[in-house]
């Protein structure tokens, strides 16, 4: 049975989502920063684009550091969850299903080949009493 | 009319869902899971071993009780009748604690869940299974017809020149409902299997990594990540050369990585799930552009695994 621990990895996933999420906006103002700063003429806005920029890449690192958090969980997890999983669980019902299938396909074949052979035997018991 | 619309049948077959559709997505999924598995066998042997310590240790704590099963006094006098595969050891727990399980064994376990699965998946593919029912068809007619001749019964015999008239059409009909079952099903447990696929494998990886069974993979990952955190960090004032080389550490960490990432058994192991994505994919769609897109996928995922 899969063992009950305080945290699921949905919710893990969730939180890898969100930390992704806040990267992809991270570079968009980052992109955004650097084209303004490059394209200033005025000393003073370029240098205030600069100044974003710092904040930017600062944050940037607050957010790697966060990613690599998420997965420090996700290794956590992963120690205290070996038991038999949902997920292996239900792998384990599709094998069952895949398998009762083909049996019972075989099935019908076994039998058609026992009708051969019942009127095989048949056939010869006759032509032994002819 | 009938004739028509069995052929129109046995051309939807070909057409549209067959097996064969998918049978190379089958194939990468299948030898992505076999040839990991075999990749992965002697990198756990020697945390196998260390799983069965720790389990002997425990069991020794909880005071376990360990005996012989009752077949075994029969098969140690050589009394048995059967194979003798019951005389096992039974290990009885007697506290309520959970045992540990080692990451090795867990490793193990799901390799072994997604084996079976490919082996069921495979079976369910196999063509074989509508050549096996037409050809007992065929034999029973054949033996019903002989059984009529030897008997000289007409009904019987009229009865079987009926069904011989009709064979083709009862191999058409028995071969579509045939191969309509198998992708049917094969449809349906793939479908539901692509979310734990996706998890079992992300299991393996997670317990792989945990047990640093590619430690040049996760040096090369920290080399990276140091870099990336240098270059945003580094102080506005320091000189030109030095950022310089920032930049140079950056570059080359990254290239170093992302040569070494393709031969990791990590990697690897993902591919597993990737395989089976394409599957799912493969079973969803019937887009003819997407059907080339993901052949054309699969083509480097087995030229990878080939490697």
């Amino acid at each position: 049975m899969p063992v009950h621990s305080e945290i699921s990895l949905g919710q893990i996933q969730q939180l890898y989502n969100r930390v992704n999420d806040l990267l992809r906006k991270n570079m968009l103002a980052l992109k955004a920063s650097a084209s303004a700063a490059a394209q200033a003429t005025n000393g003073q806005v370029r240098q205030r684009h600069l100044d974003e920029l710092a904040a930017l890449k600062r944050s940037r690192v607050v957010i790697l550091h966060q990613h690599a958090a998420v997965s420090e969980l996700e290794f956590a997890y992963e120690m205290s969850n070996r038991g038999e999983s949902q997920a292996e669980l239900d792998l384990k019902a599709g094998v069952q299903s895949a398998n009762a299938l083909v049996k019972s396909i075989n099935n019908i074949a076994d039998t058609l080949n026992k009708v051969s052979e019942f009127a095989g035997i048949i056939a010869r018991l006759i032509s032994l009493f002819k | 009319m009938r004739q028509a619309f069995v052929a129109a049948l046995a051309l939807s077959v070909l057409v549209g869902c067959t097996t064969a559709r998918v049978e190379p997505e089958i194939a990468v999924f299948a030898s992505a899971v076999r040839s990991n598995a075999d990749r992965i066998a002697p990198m756990l042997e020697a945390g196998l071993a260390a799983d069965r310590q720790l389990a002997l240790r425990e069991a020794a704590r909880a005071r376990d009780i360990w005996t012989f099963s009752d077949a075994c006094p029969d098969v140690l006098l050589a009394r048995n009748l059967d194979d003798g595969q019951n005389c096992i050891i039974e290990k009885l727990a007697v506290d309520g604690n959970p045992r540990s399980i080692g990451a090795a064994t867990a490793i193990k376990r799901r390799l072994g869940v997604l084996a079976d699965y490919v082996d069921a998946l495979a079976l369910l593919a196999d063509a074989g299974s509508e050549a096996a029912v037409t050809n007992a068809y065929a034999a029973a007619v054949g033996s019903l017809g002989s059984l009529g001749e030897a008997s000289g019964s007409d009904t019987l015999t009229e009865f079987v020149a009926g069904l011989e008239k009709n064979r083709e059409k009862a191999d058409a009909v028995v071969s579509f409902a045939i191969r309509t079952l198998r992708y049917n099903r094969l449809k349906s447990v793939v479908l539901k299997g692509d979310a734990s696929v996706a998890e079992v494998v992300r299991s393996i990886q997670t317990g792989m990594i945990n047990m640093n069974l590619d430690p040049e993979f996760s040096q090369l990952a920290a080399n990276l990540n140091a870099a990336n955190d240098a270059v945003l960090l580094a102080a506005p004032e320091i000189g030109d050369d030095e950022y310089r080389d920032l930049l140079v550490q950056l570059d080359a960490a990254h290239a170093q990585f992302m040569a070494y990432r393709q031969n990791s058994i990590y990697v690897q192991v993902g591919l597993i799930g990737s395989a089976h994505v394409s599957l799912a994919k493969a079973l969803r769609t019937q887009s003819t552009e997407d059907v080339i897109a993901y052949l054309e996928s699969l083509k480097s995922l087995a030229a990878k695994l080939e490697e």
